[in-house]
C-alpha cells in the first residue's frame, strides 16, 4: 500500500483535513457509544426461548445488543458517578500532597476539631497560663477534654491513623497548648467538591512541583493503558487502519485523526485526567471556570499522550514480530496497573508514606516539562506565561512530530509481513523429537490448556501473575497482614484460602469462556462435554491449591501446634471444593452463543462466587470441628448440585431456543430445605410474638411452613412439566411397585433398627462424659416441660416425619439419585439431614437418615421413610422422657 | 462413482425430524436414509435448514420431534457413541488461538483416544495429500480460510470414521485442494464409508454424489439419483435446472 496519495486525488487542504478528522472522529465516537449502550442494554436482554419470531430466526446473537432508552439513561448515570468518583479521589490526592507541605507548619484538624478550637478561643480569648485561678482551671480542663475529644473524633474518622489515635490526639493537644491556634490549619472533611483550603498560599510553589509530578504519572498511566489495551491487538494488523487506508486520504491525516481519536476516546482521559485537572483548578480557586479550563487542559494532555502513543505504536508494529508484540502489550498493561495503584495508594492509604516522600523530593525545576505544564499555570506571574508558551509549543510540535515520524515509518507500506501464512520452500527438517518434558507427557485437555496458558500472555497474566501481584502488593503495603498471619493460624489459613479462591476466579471461572468460538470442536469428540470441563477444573484446582500451599509455607508458624491442623485442612479442602463451585457457577453463567468475549460471562455470577467464598471463612473461624464438617458437607453438596445443572445443560448450549427438560435436581432440594427452615423460624417467632404457648407455636409453625413448601415445590414442578412427578417424589406407587403393606413393613423394620441404635446412643450419653456435657448444654436453654408436652409429641411423631421426609428423601435424595448411585445418594441425603439437627443428635439421626433413604430406595414410596422416622422419633422421645 | 454398499440398515436415518425455534419451524418432518458407502449431497437455498439438520445429526441440537439415528444409535441421546462413528467438518471452522496446526491435530487425536504416535501415523499422509505440511508449524488462527478448512478436514478424517458429515466442504478451497478432496471422498466411499455433505455447488454435487436431497424452507423437496430427480421435475438434464424448478419461492 502506498503511503502517498494516489495521483489524481485532490490535494489535502486544511479544510479537507479537518473534515476527514471530523468524519473519523464521529465514527469512533459512534462505535464507542454503541458498545457502551450495548453493554448496558444487555442487562435487559430477553432470556432464551422467549424471543419473538424475529429473534428466533437469527440463532446467533449479534455482537451489540439493540439499543434501548434505558441504556442511554444508564450510561449517563454510570458516567456521572465515575466522574464524581474521580473528582473525589483527586481531591484526596491533592489533600494528601498538601498535607505534607503544611505538616511542617502545623497540624491538620478536621471540622470537629476546628469548630472546637473556635469555640475554645471564644471562651478563652487570651492564652491561658496553667497557673491561673482554680475555678477557671477546672472549667478549662473540661474545655481541654472537649478539645481532645474532638481531635480524637477527627483522627478516627479521617482514617489517617490506624493504631495510635489516642497518642496523636494527645500530641495535638500539647501542640495547641504551646502554639495556640496558629499551629493549626483547617482541613475540612470531604464535601461534594474539594475545597480551596487544600491549596494554601504558603506552600504554593512546592505543591505545583508535586502536582506536576502527578500529572506526569497520569500521562504515563494513560500512555501505557492505551498501549496495553486489550481489545486492540497490536499483534494483528488493525483492520480499521488497513481499511481506512483504502480511502483517498493521505497517511498523515489518518495518523493525525488517530491521535485525537485514541487519546480523546480513551475512558481514562475522561475519568482520571479530567477530574484531576478539574480538582486542581478548583482548589486553586477558579471555581466554575475549572470546568471549561479543565476540559481544555485535558484535551491538551490527551493530545500529548496521543501523539506519543501513535508514534510508538507505529514503530512497534513495523519493528517487532507479532509474538513479541503480545508480550510487550501484556507488559505495558502491567505497567499501567502499577501507575494506577501508585496514584490510588497515595490518595487513600496511610501506609503509602514512602510514595509521598518520593513525590516530595521533586524539585520545581522538574516541573518544566510539557506534561507538568498545566500545574505551573497556577503559579501566576512569570511561571504562568512561561508554561503557556511551553504548552503551545508542545501542543504544536508533538502531534506534528509524531505524524511526520509515523508517516516516515510507513513510507514503504503499512503492512510488510503477510498476515496469513504463506509457506516457504526449503529443506524438510528431520522429524523433531517431542520435547521430553511435562507438556509432551500430558495428554488431551491438560496439554492443550497448559499450552494455551503459556502462550496466551493475557490469560497467563490474569491467572498466574495478577493474584501474586495483588496479594503481594497488599502484603507489602499493609504490614498488619503478615503480622496477623504469623500470629494466628486462623488468619493464615483464611489468607491461604482467600488467595486460592482469588486465583480460581480468573481461571476456573472462565473455563467455558476461553473456549470461545472453538467450542464446536469439543462437540465432535466421543466424550461428554461436562467431563471435558471437569478435567479443566482439575487443572485449575491444582494451580489454586499450590498457591494456597505456598502461602501456608510462607507464613508457617514457628511453633506449630496440632490444633492448627483442622484449620489448615479446612482451608485446603475448601480450595478444592471451591474450584468446582467456581467452575460450576462460571459455566452456568456463560452464554456460549455470545460472540463478544467480554459479554459472555454474566458479571453477577462473579459477585455471587465472591460472596460464597467469603462465607467459607466462617468455617475456618468457628472453633468447633462440628461446624467445619457441616460447612464442608454443605459446600460439597452445593458443588455437586451446580455440576448436576451443568450436566443437564451441556447438551443444549448451542441451541438458542431450547432449555433442558425440567427434572428434580439436588439444587431444588437444598433450596427447599433452606426455605423450609427459614419459614419455620419466622412463623415461630411470629406466633410467639402473638402470645401463643411455645409448644403450640412450634407445632403450628412447623406444619404451616411444611405445607407451604410442599405446595410450592409441587406446584413449581408441575408448572415446569417434570415428567412422572408424583412417582418421582414417591407420592404415588410405581407401576410395578411393591404393595402398600410391604412399604409399611419395611418402614417399621428400618425404624426399629434406627431406634435400637438410638437407644444405645442414649445409654452412651449417660456413660460418656463429653456426650453428657453436650446433652446438658443442648437442653440448658430450652424448656424441659416443652419436651414433655403433648404438642411436642405430636410434632415429633406426626408432623416432623411427614414434612422432613418429603424434603430430605423426596427432594434431596431423588435429586442426588438422578446423577449418582444409591450409596452416595443415601449418604448425601442423610448428611444434609444430620446437619440440620443439633450436634448431640447427629450420629443417631444420620443412621436414621440412612435407614429411611434405604427403605425409600427399596419401596419407592414416601410412606416407608415416614414410618421409619415416626418409629424412631417415638422411640427416642419416649426413651428420653423415661 | 463407486459401488453402493449393500442396501441393508441405513447408516444415517432420520424419521420425521423436526426442529422449531419458538414459532419458527426450521426443519419440518425430514425423512431421509443414507446407506453404507453412499455419497449424498444435501442441497438447498440459504436458510433452508441444511445447517440445522446437520447440527441435529451431530447431537448439537435436540430435535423438537422425530428421530435421527446414525449407525442405529440415536444422535442426541447416544451422542458420545455416535461421535466415534462420525467425522464432522463445520462451515466456518474456528480454532483456538495460540495453537499450531500440528498441535491441534495432536489434540484431536488424543481426544479421540489415539496416542500421539498413532494419530501422527494417521494424519501425516492426509496432511501430505492436502498439502498442508508446511503450515503445521504456524498458529492455526493465522491460516487463510481454505487452509483452515483443510485442517478441519484432516481433523475430521483422523479417527477413520464410518460416516462423514461435511458442511460446505469445498467452500474456500483452491482447485488443487478441491480435486484432492474429491479423490479422498471417492476413496472413502469405495471403502464403504458414508458421506453426507451440504453444498451450493451444483456441478460438484452432480459429479460427485450418488443421490441428492433438496431441501427448501425446511421441507424435503426431493431426494434421489439424478435420473429420479429428472423424472420429478422437468425433462432438463442438469441438476441446476432441477434445483431451480423445485425450489421456486412458490413451490413446496
Amino acid at each position: 500500500m502506498e503511503s502517498h496519495v494516489a495521483p489524481g486525488a485532490p490535494p489535502a487542504s486544511l479544510w479537507r483535513v479537518l473534515r476527514t478528522m471530523r468524519i473519523i472522529g464521529r465514527m469512533a465516537v459512534r462505535r464507542r457509544l454503541n458498545r457502551a449502550y450495548g453493554h448496558l442494554s444487555a442487562a435487559f436482554r430477553r432470556k432464551k426461548g422467549k424471543g419473538s419470531v424475529n429473534e428466533a430466526q437469527k440463532p446467533h446473537r449479534t455482537a451489540t445488543a439493540r439499543k434501548r432508552p434505558v441504556g442511554r439513561i444508564l450510561l449517563l448515570v454510570v458516567a456521572a458517578s465515575f466522574l464524581f468518583n474521580g473528582v473525589q479521589v483527586s481531591g484526596r490526592l491533592i489533600g494528601a500532597l498538601s498535607d505534607r507541605s503544611l505538616a511542617r507548619n502545623g497540624f491538620a484538624v478536621g471540622d470537629a476539631g476546628f469548630e472546637a478550637i473556635e469555640n475554645f478561643l471564644r471562651q478563652f480569648p487570651e492564652r491561658i497560663e496553667s497557673s491561673d485561678s482554680g475555678e477557671k482551671n477546672g472549667d478549662r480542663q473540661q474545655w481541654l477534654d472537649y478539645l481532645r475529644e474532638s481531635f480524637l473524633y477527627d483522627l478516627r474518622h479521617s482514617g489517617r491513623c490506624i493504631e495510635d489515635c489516642e497518642a496523636r490526639a494527645d500530641k495535638t493537644l500539647e501542640a495547641f497548648l504551646e502554639k495556640g491556634s496558629s499551629g493549626f490549619y483547617h482541613r475540612p472533611a470531604f464535601s461534594l467538591l474539594p475545597s480551596v483550603e487544600l491549596w494554601p498560599e504558603q506552600a504554593r510553589r512546592e505543591l505545583m512541583a508535586r502536582l506536576g509530578f502527578i500529572l506526569v504519572l497520569l500521562s504515563g498511566l494513560l500512555f501505557f493503558s492505551l498501549l496495553g489495551s486489550a481489545d486492540r491487538d497490536l499483534g494483528k494488523v488493525q483492520w480499521d487502519m488497513e481499511w481506512l487506508y483504502t480511502f483517498p486520504i493521505p497517511a498523515r491525516v489518518l495518523f493525525l485523526a488517530r491521535i485525537f481519536e485514541q487519546a480523546l476516546g480513551s475512558v481514562l482521559t475522561w475519568l482520571a485526567v479530567f477530574p484531576f485537572l478539574f480538582s486542581m483548578l478548583w482548589c486553586a480557586g477558579y471555581r466554575w471556570w475549572s470546568l471549561p479550563f479543565g476540559l481544555m487542559l485535558s484535551v491538551y494532555a490527551a493530545t500529548l499522550v496521543g501523539s506519543l502513543f501513535v508514534a510508538v505504536e507505529t514503530f512497534l508494529r513495523k519493528g517487532v514480530a507479532p509474538g513479541g508484540l503480545k508480550n510487550l502489550q501484556a507488559l505495558f498493561s502491567l505497567v499501567s496497573v502499577f501507575f494506577l495503584m501508585a496514584l490510588v495508594l497515595m490518595a487513600f492509604s496511610p501506609s503509602a508514606a514512602f510514595l509521598l516522600d518520593l513525590v516530595e523530593r521533586v524539585p520545581l525545576r522538574a516541573a518544566w516539562n510539557p506534561f507538568s505544564a498545566p500545574a505551573l499555570l497556577l503559579g501566576g506571574g512569570r511561571e504562568a506565561i512561561g508554561s503557556m508558551g511551553m504548552m503551545a509549543l508542545a501542543a504544536l510540535m508533538l502531534p506534528l512530530g509524531a505524524v511526520w515520524a509515523s508517516e516516515w515509518r510507513v513510507r514503504d507500506g503499512l503492512v510488510t509481513s503477510a498476515s496469513t501464512y504463506q509457506g516457504k520452500r526449503g529443506k524438510a527438517d528431520p522429524a523433531r523429537k517431542t520435547r521430553g518434558w511435562e507438556i509432551a507427557r500430558l495428554r488431551g485437555v491438560f496439554a492443550k490448556e497448559l499450552r494455551l496458558l503459556f502462550r496466551d500472555r493475557t490469560l497467563f497474566t490474569q491467572v498466574v501473575v495478577v493474584p501474586v501481584l495483588v496479594a503481594g502488593l497488599q502484603i507489602a503495603m499493609v504490614p498488619e497482614i503478615s503480622r496477623s498471619a504469623l500470629a494466628d493460624s486462623r488468619h493464615l489459613t483464611t489468607l491461604a484460602f482467600g488467595i486460592g479462591a482469588y486465583a480460581l476466579m480468573a481461571s476456573a471461572f472462565m473455563i467455558l469462556v476461553v473456549e470461545g468460538e472453538a467450542l464446536w470442536m469439543l462437540y465432535t469428540f466421543p466424550r461428554e462435554l461436562h467431563s471435558i470441563l471437569l478435567q479443566k477444573t482439575f487443572l485449575w484446582c491444582g494451580l489454586a491449591f499450590s498457591y494456597a500451599v505456598v502461602v501456608l509455607l510462607l507464613f508457617f508458624p514457628s511453633n506449630p501446634s496440632l490444633s492448627d491442623l483442622p484449620n489448615a485442612v479446612t482451608a485446603l479442602v475448601g480450595v478444592v471444593i471451591y474450584s468446582f463451585i467456581a467452575s460450576g457457577i462460571g459455566v452456568l453463567g456463560t452464554d456460549p452463543l455470545e460472540t463478544e468475549r467480554q459479554r459472555k460471562l454474566r458479571v453477577e455470577m462473579v459477585y455471587l462466587y465472591m460472596l460464597l467464598a467469603s462465607l467459607y471463612a466462617f468455617a475456618i473461624y468457628s472453633s468447633s470441628v462440628w461446624n467445619k464438617i457441616a460447612q464442608i458437607t454443605l459446600c460439597s453438596l452445593l458443588a455437586f448440585a451446580l455440576w448436576q445443572k451443568v450436566r443437564d445443560r451441556s447438551s443444549y448450549w448451542l441451541d438458542p431456543t431450547q432449555d433442558p427438560p425440567a427434572r428434580i435436581s439436588l439444587a431444588d432440594g437444598l433450596i427447599a430445605v433452606l426455605v423450609f427452615f427459614v419459614l419455620q423460624g419466622l412463623l415461630t417467632m411470629a406466633m410467639l410474638f402473638a402470645g401463643s404457648s411455645p409448644g403450640w407455636s412450634l407445632l403450628v409453625a412447623f406444619v404451616l411452613a411444611g405445607d407451604l413448601v410442599v405446595f410450592f415445590t409441587l406446584y413449581t414442578f408441575w408448572r415446569q412439566k417434570v415428567p412422572d412427578l408424583l412417582t418421582q417424589i414417591g407420592l404415588r406407587r410405581e407401576e410395578q411397585g411393591r404393595p402398600l403393606l410391604f412399604s409399611i413393613r419395611t418402614g417399621v423394620a428400618g425404624g426399629a433398627i434406627a431406634a435400637l441404635i438410638g437407644g444405645v446412643y442414649l445409654k452412651a450419653i449417660e456413660t460418656f462424659e463429653p456426650l453428657r456435657v453436650l446433652w446438658q448444654d443442648t437442653f440448658r436453654f430450652s424448656d424441659l416441660d416443652l419436651v414433655r408436652s403433648g404438642w411436642f409429641l405430636a410434632l415429633a411423631v406426626i408432623a416432623a416425619p411427614i414434612f422432613e421426609e418429603y424434603l430430605f428423601r423426596g427432594l434431596v435424595y431423588r435429586g442426588l439419585r438422578r446423577s449418582t448411585g444409591p450409596l452416595l445418594s443415601i449418604l448425601g441425603s442423610a448428611a444434609v439431614f444430620a446437619i440440620v439437627h443439633p450436634p448431640i443428635a447427629v450420629l443417631p439421626v444420620f443412621v436414621m437418615g440412612c435407614m429411611a433413604a434405604l427403605s425409600f430406595e427399596k419401596t419407592g414410596l414416601l410412606l416407608s421413610p415416614i414410618v421409619v422416622h415416626m418409629v424412631y422419633n417415638f422411640a427416642v422421645v419416649g426413651l428420653a422422657n423415661l | 462413482m463407486g459401488s453402493m454398499g449393500n442396501g441393508s440398515t441405513p447408516t444415517i436415518a432420520t424419521v420425521g425430524l423436526t426442529k422449531k425455534y419458538g414459532e419458527f419451524c426450521a426443519v419440518r418432518e425430514l425423512t431421509l436414509d443414507v446407506r453404507r458407502g453412499e455419497i449424498v449431497a444435501f442441497l438447498g437455498p440459504n436458510g433452508a435448514g441444511k445447517t440445522t439438520t446437520i447440527r441435529m445429526l451431530m447431537g448439537i441440537l435436540q430435535p423438537t420431534s422425530g428421530e435421527a439415528a446414525i449407525g442405529g444409535l440415536d444422535c442426541f441421546r447416544e451422542r458420545v457413541a455416535v461421535k466415534r462413528l462420525v467425522g464432522y467438518l463445520p462451515d466456518e471452522p474456528i480454532f483456538y488461538d495460540y495453537l499450531k496446526g500440528g498441535e491441534l491435530l495432536d489434540f484431536v487425536s488424543e481426544m479421540h483416544g489415539l496416542s500421539r504416535e498413532a494419530g501422527r501415523l494417521r494424519w501425516e499422509p492426509l496432511v501430505g495429500r492436502l498439502e498442508l505440511h508446511d503450515a503445521l508449524g504456524e498458529y492455526a488462527v493465522n491460516y487463510s480460510r481454505g487452509m483452515k478448512k483443510k485442517l478441519a478436514l484432516a481433523c475430521a478424517l483422523l479417527h477413520d470414521p464410518l460416516v462423514l458429515i461435511l458442511d460446505e466442504p469445498t467452500n474456500g478451497l483452491d482447485p488443487y485442494a478441491t480435486r484432492s478432496f474429491h479423490h479422498v471422498i471417492l476413496e472413502k466411499a469405495e471403502e464403504g464409508k458414508t458421506v453426507f455433505f451440504s453444498t451450493h455447488l451444483l456441478e460438484q454435487a452432480e459429479k460427485l454424489c450418488h443421490r441428492s436431497a433438496i431441501i427448501c424452507n425446511g421441507v424435503l423437496a426431493a431426494v434421489g439419483t439424478l435420473a429420479e430427480l429428472r423424472g420429478l421435475a422437468t425433462e432438463n438434464s442438469s441438476l441446476e435446472e432441477i434445483f431451480f424448478a423445485l425450489t421456486q419461492p412458490g413451490s413446496d
